[in-house]
């Protein structure tokens, strides 16, 4: 169980779980559109609010500042796909917000609640904290500190990062050396377009690291459905029993079984199905933003080569990648997710 | 003078030109798609697009996806030449088959298509292609799916 909750991955997306992640829209600059958690795409507005299950998207041209509580920005810039969701880390609920791809910078004010970031595997703390998190095409992350403090992890392994300082992680890898960053502006452009052009060069092994990370998720969906699924033959048995109790005219001892035992188990069953649902809904993220994103790139670049053996070899790798993703996430969906 | 039973006829006429309406596509709306795509004007096609967007199985969310796809076939140089429209009619259950048969895709056409899209089926020297496009509202038809050259 530890192992379950310990195990790592970063996803394309670093997640930081915060005090309030549900944000009022203070600004927006050329398109930015809202898919909320029926699916529906709309645009978005100065005054709209962004909640638990939504996914921002800002067109090439698109900037949108979020609030989450007065004093903090959320600044979500061009090309970015930016969601909150919501996890139970130590028995506590949060809401994660996880930059899928793109570009999001965070500013959080000192004088609020200190908030909690986190992997799915870690949890870390901030305070005063300015940090840009870049979410490339290929799934890798790169995270600069401005100010504070913010501790990194993937795959087990952490750095901690302070002022000034930075550090890529690709795919599937732990992080890699933290860097100093010495008051420049990091091009995360730049930085992209180098991820994206070394993903063409290797399709292949970009593949097997976007593989690997769905991988990691459904694993983690099957850890907490299983427990979910443990959890409730153990409640249809418990309920089985306190109905045969107040049957026996033992209602006492019915009501003690239910608060005592069967209510709290209720509670963990209902925390088993916010992390199965976290985990599936983060692979979806990743086939729809980084999979998707890769398969557009590959079809058009051999659009006119088709029989070429490095697409043939992507095109089978990448129905390999969504027959599982077939069998062991979609099962975990329901259609207002996708 | 017209009579009850050619008032009858009349209306009954007019109501089935309407569902032709409905199944049909402007070949000229076709040519004018084509036509961007030759001559790479991704952006135009991208505003065609609609926000959700199905690319062979692939759902895509906002401009940001759809854009890149018409953008690459644009860097490509690609058009499709020598084109015959095979079918031009009426979006089926059965049709959505022709896109994959994932649960991505039986989403897509429950949740995202119109009721009234229209299947287009191209052949061309590039292989065969389909498009959905959604039905006309408010004088704009947006491209919902596509699917191909296979």
């Amino acid at each position: 169980m530890k192992k379950a909750i310990l195990s790592a991955f970063l996803l394309s997306a670093l997640c930081f779980p915060v005090f309030s992640a549900e944000s009022d829209v203070v600004y927006i600059d050329g398109w930015v559109d809202l898919k909320d958690s029926s699916g529906e795409v709309y645009e978005l507005f100065i005054g709209d609010r962004v909640f638990t299950g939504d996914t921002v998207i800002t067109g090439d041209d698109g900037v949108a500042e979020l609030e989450p509580e007065s004093g903090s920005r959320i600044i979500i810039k061009p090309g970015t796909v930016f969601s909150i969701k919501e996890q139970n880390i130590n028995g506590k609920k949060h809401s994660v917000v996880s930059t899928t791809l793109g570009e999001v910078a965070f500013k959080f004010n000192k004088m609020t609640q200190e908030p909690i970031i986190a992997t799915p595997s870690t949890i870390m703390g901030i305070r005063g904290t300015e940090f840009t998190v870049y979410a490339g095409a290929d799934g890798s992350s790169l995270v600069v500190v401005d100010s504070g403090a913010v501790e990194v992890s993937s795959q087990g392994e952490s750095v901690y990062l302070e002022a000034q300082q930075g550090v890529e992680v690709l795919p599937g890898k732990t992080p890699g050396e933290k860097f100093p960053v010495m008051g420049k502006a990091v091009d995360f452009a730049e930085w992209n377009v180098d991820r994206i052009d070394k993903m063409m060069a290797s399709p292949g092994e970009a593949l097997a690291s976007i593989a690997s990370q769905m991988d990691s998720m459904a694993a983690q969906t099957a850890e907490w459905t299983a427990l979910h699924t443990e959890s409730t033959a153990e409640l249809v048995k418990l309920r089985a029993d306190m109905d045969a109790l107040f049957d026996a005219g033992k209602d006492d001892e019915a009501r003690e079984l239910y608060a005592g035992i069967i209510r709290p188990l209720e509670i963990t069953s209902l925390r088993y199905v916010m992390n199965y649902r976290y985990y599936a809904l983060s692979a979806l993220s990743m086939r729809q933003h980084i999979l998707s994103g890769f398969y557009i790139r590959m079809k058009t670049a051999f659009i006119g080569d088709k029989e070429n053996p490095v697409y043939k070899a992507f095109t089978k790798d990448y129905r390999k990648i969504l027959t599982g993703y077939e069998q062991r996430i979609v099962p975990n969906l329901v259609e207002a997710d996708y | 003078m017209i009579t009850g039973a050619a008032l009858l006829l009349l209306l009954t006429t007019s109501l089935l030109s309407g569902c032709m309406s409905f199944s049909k596509v402007d070949e000229k709306e076709i040519t004018n798609i084509l036509i961007l795509i030759a001559e790479g004007r991704h952006e135009e096609l991208t505003e065609m697009s609609s926000k959700s967007f199905l690319l062979d199985g692939e759902i895509l969310h906002g401009i940001v996806l759809t854009g890149s796809f018409w953008r690459g076939l644009s860097e490509a140089r690609f058009s499709l030449s020598g084109v015959k429209i095979i079918r031009n009619e009426a979006l089926t259950d059965a049709d959505t088959g022709l896109f994959g048969k994932t649960a991505d895709v039986k989403v897509f056409f429950s949740k995202y298509t119109a009721e009234h899209s229209v299947i287009i089926e191209l052949d061309s020297r590039e292989g065969r292609t389909f498009m959905v496009l959604s039905p006309e509202t408010g004088g704009i038809r947006k491209i919902t799916a596509w699917g191909g050259p296979y």
